[in-house]
């Protein structure tokens, strides 16, 4: 089983390098606080609190932890690729852990998190653009794309040179598809739309990562 | 998602009720939210009421919780089904995240996790557990082996809770599902097993009416008061 993702335009794939961790271990390249929390009125439960434990795997110790979507903002971007408006689960190596300037942090892929272990070009599933004759092709440039057949596939991924998003998880079954990132939920026909309106010889490729083994979190 | 499981021991409907969630999930126990250790503490979020153009899908959780898992396992007790992570999340509801006694505490699932919307059982279809007895049998009756073959149940259910969950089923468990089913036939011999169903709300099946009044849906506080609620300060995973 494979993550399909679009890599539209120029200066993409050095995004998706930076959604791939080789190995299992995630590049850690941005620091983000654990300390989070946001007091509200003194009688109200403060707005949010960063979430963290420490737990033994193959020998490591390793750090789950969620944060708050607010903080991953302000530290990460807005490119992150998280799910905005509540804490966002990630993990790491103790190693990447650290009390700087009295505050505990940890260090974290450049957008927060991984998809998976590797990603290639070299078809590992059927192709998923559609272009305006009907045919599957690795890739295709805007002019000759069809959209909505295309964005029936469902890619997984969609890359631009500044930043991932991500399809919703499909078990929500009850919500119109969207992709997400840090900076908000885009529904699919939004997607449709903008992609109409790039460059008509903006190119777009399909690639293909391997996943995680396992979901390490929730 | 639809599934079959073994309970041992006398009928307990609350146990059951607390396992599934068709109007909203039960909300059994208070656990304090904030908990903090050596190796790791609990956080939250307080959901914007419309954090997206979708709000009109969303559910009506207002406050994802997040607990370190050793906690919860040691808050709720073994019968909790929890995940293998370091940090246990799930939504609660707004009314259900008060200040009580002066800590902030939600009140969540007896065992974390829900495992469908409904539970039913005595189908005669496939209602017996025993190669020769209908509807239910006992410690000392049942053909296990042939009974775990026919249903393949992903869930145990001991006198006290749950025992084994696997909802995933993608790596054999066979052996860790015997392994907690085997302290289970060490109950006197004439300790009733049922089979119980357990899944979606929109089966339209007559025996579900019953379920529905139960009065344990209710969750009224009275109904399920934890015997004691130890606090936040007395959590010592090592100990």
């Amino acid at each position: 089983m494979f993550l399909t993702a679009w890599l539209i335009g120029d200066g993409s794939e050095s995004v998706l390098d930076g959604l791939t961790a080789e190995g299992g271990y995630p590049t850690a390249e941005v620091w983000v606080s654990l300390d989070s929390i946001r007091a509200g009125h003194v009688s109200r439960l403060p707005t949010h609190r960063s979430a963290w434990a420490t737990r033994t795997a193959n020998g490591q110790e390793w750090v789950d932890f969620a944060i708050p979507a607010q903080t991953v903002i302000h530290d990460v971007g807005r490119h992150a690729l998280i799910d905005p408006g509540t804490l966002a689960y990630g993990c790491a190596l103790a190693t990447n852990i650290e009390e700087r300037d009295g505050a505990l942090m940890v260090k974290v892929p450049r957008y927060f998190t991984t998809v998976g272990t590797a990603w290639t070009y070299q078809p590992l599933g059927p192709e998923s653009l559609i272009t305006m004759c009907g045919q599957p092709r690795v890739w295709t440039t805007v002019k000759h794309l069809n959209v909505r057949a295309s964005m029936s596939r469902h890619p997984d991924l969609l890359i631009e040179a500044c930043g991932p998003r991500r399809l919703s998880p499909r078990s929500e079954s009850h919500r119109p598809d969207y992709y997400y990132n840090a900076a908000g939920r885009t529904p699919q026909s939004s997607i449709e739309r903008e992609l109409g309106l790039l460059h008509p010889n903006t190119v777009i490729r399909c690639a293909w990562i391997t996943p995680h083994s396992t979901e390490v979190w929730l | 998602m639809n599934l079959d499981g073994f309970v041992f021991g006398p009928e307990d409907r609350r146990m059951l009720a607390s396992l599934t969630h068709s109007e909203g999930v039960p909300a059994d126990v208070w656990v304090p939210l904030d908990v903090h250790h050596a190796s790791g503490r609990s956080g939250w979020h307080v959901v914007p009421r419309h954090p997206s153009p979708f709000a009109a899908f969303e559910d009506k959780s207002d406050v994802h919780c997040v607990w370190p898992t050793p906690f919860l396992r040691w808050y709720l007790g073994r019968h909790a089904l929890l995940p293998d992570a370091a940090l246990c999340g799930r939504d609660v509801t707004r009314r259900y995240v008060k200040k009580r006694e002066g800590i902030w505490q939600a009140k969540i699932p007896r065992f974390f996790t829900t495992v469908a919307e409904v539970w039913w059982s005595d189908f005669g279809f496939h209602s017996s557990l025993s190669t020769d007895v209908a509807e239910r049998t006992q410690v000392g009756r049942i053909d296990l082996v042939a009974n775990l073959a026919k249903y393949n149940p992903l869930l145990i259910v001991g006198p006290n809770g749950p025992v084994f969950y696997e909802p995933g089923a993608e790596e054999d468990f066979t052996s860790r599902r015997r392994a907690a089913i085997e302290p289970l036939m060490r109950l006197p011999p004439r300790t009733p097993v049922r089979l119980i169903h357990f899944g979606e709300r929109d089966n339209d099946y007559s025996a579900l009416d019953e379920w529905y009044a139960d009065p344990y849906r209710r969750h009224d506080d009275s109904l399920w008061p934890p015997a004691s609620e130890p606090m936040a300060r007395d959590w010592n995973p090592g100990g």
